[in-house]
């Protein structure tokens, strides 16, 4: 009975921890955007993201050892130092967006402009840093974001045409006056807001501060495989909420204000209260996560003392790089700088940086010295493979998009 | 081919100064529809004073940065320089609905009609529709 609720609270955490700022705002963008057409992209985001976590909490519930600590010792220092600029450059940009993600989803509760509550958010996600266990951090996280289950129950309300948002979801709806080239911009924003780069380590690092072993590879696979395609559905809710009332009406969200405006239509202040505290956890949990990542990415390649469960005055390093991190957040956001614009632009940077952040893992995770009989099968590595192309293609494409776009204008 | 070239050239500056206004007016026309949809949702009670506010405030920077988005425009004829004008006083309108439902929000507690919105939305479409089919 035990081991059933610990599953099944691994997998609610997993669906509640899936989303975070950059999949809110891309998912309602390309949805009042482009309508179901892109939603393809969600599919084969939430099936990358779920061979690649679940690889990286085996490799750390196997060799006991978190992704970063490994890839320095197995790629040697100047593969990891490159793998370590793009991937602490990238969760900075991350991190700088949840904060201001929180702060938005507060000023939209309050009325209390979104630049005071930058500072106050920074400090909230450092005391719960400091202060509380990791795994009642992740789980009230996880769990107080299965409010935005409330994006499904949204679309349902709206009683929208399926035949039409299925027409859409198979292409065969038209891009409208959307150009192809910003269609594909899009695809790659949408592909890297699932695959962002912080939630492998994340992954990774949480398992080795929980004192995951073998025996638990069950659990990972169950979150991974279970949790994070549910939470899947729920970005292709968002899309669809977005697609069935703002599409219509040529609204082009970009703003956190617009994307709750299709929840109030099909379901009143009720349910757009409840979305706001799904956002606020979410974004607060996705803030944790990439504090905590910065954090594990240095020290780990440092050979620092890192991790929760460490007391912070012997992972003094730790600590105070986190600090630093959500200081810089807090400094980018009061220059005034438009959190969703720093949102876009992370995962569109997420999908540059993929490559050097999933080959080590994959390299890694093939490795018998580390794995012994849990290295990958022929399936999983077959999967990556094909998965690392598609990383490689929206990698070298992500850039030159971008400038023939204007940023997907 | 010189002549050739600056043609093109010519062509695709022309193309690109009715880009820019085209994307003006959509951010503009999105930014106003918003707009109403909000103090639409609020006159119901189906969103919070917050929200509508928020909207409000966000689609005022929108219509701004659509109307900043026109000034480095360079116009190289006369009707352009129609276009461009057009363009502006659309924009103008729109930024100044915007701004009236913003501050009679927050000034007055009662409903705020977007009937100023719902006309500078009109003429926005309007313009939006006439470029387009030049294009």
């Amino acid at each position: 009975m035990k081991k059933v609720l610990g599953l099944a609270l691994g997998v609610l955490t997993a669906i509640g921890g899936f989303l975070d700022i950059g999949d809110l705002v891309t998912d309602a963008v390309v949805g009042s955007r482009f309508g179901l057409s892109l939603g393809w992209v969600v599919v084969v985001g939430v099936v990358g993201i779920c061979i690649f976590a679940q690889m990286s909490g085996r490799v750390a519930a196997v060799s006991g050892r978190a992704t970063f600590e490994l890839i320095r010792e197995r790629l040697g220092p100047r593969a990891g130092l490159a793998n370590l600029g793009a991937s602490f450059f990238i969760n900075l940009m991350t991190l700088t967006a949840e904060v201001g993600g929180i702060a938005l989803a507060l000023q939209l509760a309050s009325s209390v402009h979104y630049l005071l509550w930058v500072p106050l958010a920074a400090v909230a996600v450092w005391l719960v840093i400091w202060r509380v266990k990791f795994s009642i951090m992740e789980n009230v996280a996880g769990l107080v974001g299965l409010a935005l289950i409330g994006f499904a129950v949204a679309l349902f309300l709206l009683g929208p045409d399926w035949g039409e948002l299925g027409r859409q979801a198979l292409q065969q709806a038209g891009l409208g006056s959307e150009k192809v080239s910003t269609y594909w911009y899009y695809a790659i924003a949408l592909f890297g807001a699932a695959m962002t780069p912080y939630e492998v380590f994340f992954f990774s690092s949480g398992a080795v501060e929980e004192g995951w072993t073998a025996k638990d590879l069950a659990q990972s696979r169950a979150n991974v495989l279970v949790g994070f395609p549910l939470g899947g559905v729920l970005s292709l809710a968002i899309a669809g909420c977005a697609a069935v009332v703002l599409l219509p009406q040529l609204i082009a969200v970009t703003s956190l204000s617009q994307v709750m405006l299709p929840v109030a239509v099909a379901g009143g202040k009720l349910l757009v209260a409840v979305i706001i505290i799904g956002v606020v956890a979410a974004t607060f949990g996705a803030a944790l996560e990439t504090t905590l990542s910065a954090g594990y990415t240095i020290a780990q390649f440092f050979g620092w003392p890192w991790g929760k469960f460490r007391a912070p005055a012997r992972a003094a390093r730790f600590h105070l790089l986190m600090i630093i991190c959500l200081i810089v957040g807090v400094g980018v956001l009061m220059t005034g700088i438009d959190p969703v614009q720093v949102t876009e632009l992370s995962v569109v940077f997420s999908a540059v940086a993929l490559p050097l952040t999933y080959l080590p893992i994959l390299i890694v995770a093939n490795d018998p010295e580390y794995m012994g009989r849990f290295v990958n099968s022929r399936l999983m590595n077959a999967a990556a493979l094909v998965y690392l192309v598609i990383i490689l293609v929206a990698s070298l494409s992500a850039i030159p998009l971008m400038i023939i776009t204007g940023a997907g204008r | 081919m010189l002549a050739g070239l600056l043609l093109l050239s010519g062509c695709g500056q022309h193309a690109a100064t009715e880009d820019d206004l085209i994307h003006a007016l959509t951010e503009a026309h999105s930014a106003l529809g918003a707009s109403v949809l909000a103090l639409d949702q609020l006159d119901q009670g189906r969103a919070t004073r917050a929200i509508t506010e928020t909207v409000l405030e966000d689609m005022s920077k929108q219509v701004s940065d659509a109307q900043h988005t026109i000034d480095p425009i360079k116009i190289s004829s006369d009707a352009e320089r129609t276009d461009r004008d057009a363009t502006a006083t659309v924009l103008a309108a729109g930024s100044a609905a915007v701004l009236e439902a913003r501050d009679e929000l927050a000034l007055h507690d009662r409903s705020v009609s977007p009937d100023g919105l719902i006309a500078a939305d009109v003429a926005t479409t309007n313009l939006l529709n006439r470029l387009r089919e030049d294009e």
